[in-house]
């Protein structure tokens, strides 16, 4: 199907109107609890403040060097364990890929690691690890075994037709590998990755509010609650949901990119 | 040359070949023809080093060209690039006078998933013969072309296999695809 330009920006407009009413429909939604709720019990206005004041709030902090700070040392945190993670990850799928018995060795780890509640390793690893490493540490466990995962069966279905085809033209390893394995592999990994970030902002966020880490946005949500500043800490989570939805928002731009260039589907 | 001496293959219990012999020499060009489910895509498999063989010698050079029936191409990939894969930077020169000779050089950086089936085809016989291989294995290599560029991929293959004395192997379940090539055409019925 050929779509004109003219189609394109009706569709982008559509699209638009239709997340922007979502996103009002449920604002609105927000004021009219928080309002039905002061009435019925006026303390309420500190435990379940209205979108406007939280918005007020958010205005009033997010520009101050003290909350920049937090928001920048926690996303370095979030971005390092990430990067780092998929690295280790990709590698260890390769590695599991070419050895059974490192697959005998390191699968069932990583398979354990997968299913463990990420709470719970919080608290297991808080013995033992310091809060500012922790959330770096959180990523990592739990973005290596979807990595892993990925690649590892990523090349373990790679085309037999394509691999027989390498073999028959006898193309060498690192020519099956850079020319039908990796590019096999890629999109796949793409997504993976994309899925794997949301997970990793989510969990890296959750261990600073567990362990207190200094500088952090998690330590200003676990900081307000103590001090009953609810406000500040809608505020401080609003701002944990807007990076969320521009880094998501960047990483489908890249992956569509990249996907457009090399034909495959592009993610809605 | 292209040898195969008493060779008996089955997928489990299902028996594919039964002391099947095939001999394909220097310069000649060998049509193995038989109806869908004879084995001829078996032969090719077995030839390549693709099935373990358990009864029977295959004697085969260690460099073949070939078209599978698929054409395994990488079609994300262009035209261009699935043709280099398989040679060395000092061949691309013939390769892109081939590209030329079968009329893709239009085409020649357009992905493989843009192009029809014919083109496709070409692609993969283009890719076969740029390898240069010391035989030549096609496994029905006409599928999706017309009469005009069926005897265009002929003389190419004439060109630089037979007329070199390399032994082509024709694998189609058409009779007349022999014609194009001058093949001896064997029938294969399975194990019968």
């Amino acid at each position: 199907m050929i779509y004109t330009t003219k189609q394109t920006k009706e569709s982008i407009l559509k699209k638009t109107i239709k997340i922007l009413s979502v996103a009002a429909f449920w604002i609105f939604m927000w004021e009219a609890v928080s309002r039905l709720a002061i009435l019925l019990n006026p303390n309420m206005q500190l435990l379940l403040p209205g979108p406007f004041l939280v918005l007020k709030k958010w205005w009033e902090i997010a520009f101050t060097f003290e909350f920049l700070k937090a928001e920048l040392l926690t996303l370095a945190r979030v971005f390092f364990g990430f990067f780092a993670s998929v690295f280790i990850g990709a590698l260890l799928g390769f590695l599991t890929h070419i050895s059974k018995l490192a697959y005998s060795l390191i699968s069932p780890i990583l398979k354990i690691i997968r299913s463990v509640p990420v709470v719970a390793i919080i608290v297991l690893l808080y013995i033992f690890v310091k809060s500012n490493i922790m959330p770096t540490l959180i990523v990592g466990l739990m973005v290596v075994p979807i990595i892993w995962q990925t690649v590892n069966d990523g090349l373990d279905n790679i085309d037999v037709k394509l691999l027989e085809f390498a073999k028959v033209y006898q193309l060498s390893y690192i020519k099956t590998l850079l020319r039908i394995k990796i590019p096999s592999i890629l999109p796949i990994f793409i997504s993976s990755c994309s899925n794997a970030l949301g997970l990793a902002w989510k969990s890296g966020i959750a261990a600073e509010v567990l362990c207190k880490t200094n500088n952090s946005l998690g330590v200003l949500i676990s900081d307000s609650k103590t001090s009953w500043d609810y406000d500040v800490t809608y505020a401080v989570t609003l701002n944990v949901v807007l990076l969320s939805i521009i880094i998501e928002f960047l990483l489908k731009f890249i992956v569509n990119k990249y996907l457009i260039k090399n034909g495959g589907a592009v993610n809605d | 040359m292209i040898e195969l001496k008493n060779i008996s293959f089955s997928y489990g219990e299902q028996q594919i070949l039964n002391n099947f012999n095939l001999n394909v020499n220097e310069g000649e060009c060998v049509q193995l023809y038989g109806t869908s489910g004879s084995g001829k895509t078996t032969v090719l498999r077995i030839i390549l080093g693709l099935e373990n063989v358990i009864i029977g010698n295959v004697i085969v050079p260690q460099k073949i060209s070939t078209v599978f029936q698929e054409d395994r191409l990488l079609e994300n990939k262009d035209v261009l690039s699935n043709v280099r894969l398989v040679i060395p930077n000092e061949k691309y020169p013939i390769a892109d006078a081939l590209i030329k000779e079968f009329g893709l050089w239009d085409d020649r950086k357009k992905r493989v998933s843009q192009l029809s089936g014919g083109m496709k085809r070409k692609v993969a016989i283009i890719r076969a013969i740029v390898y240069d291989g010391d035989a030549l294995i096609l496994d029905e290599p006409f599928n999706g072309l017309d009469s005009d560029n069926k005897k265009i991929i002929a003389q190419v293959i004439k060109r630089e296999f037979l007329n070199k004395s390399k032994p082509v192997l024709l694998i189609t379940h058409i009779k007349e695809d022999a014609q194009l090539l001058n093949a001896k055409v064997i029938e294969i019925c399975g194990n019968c």
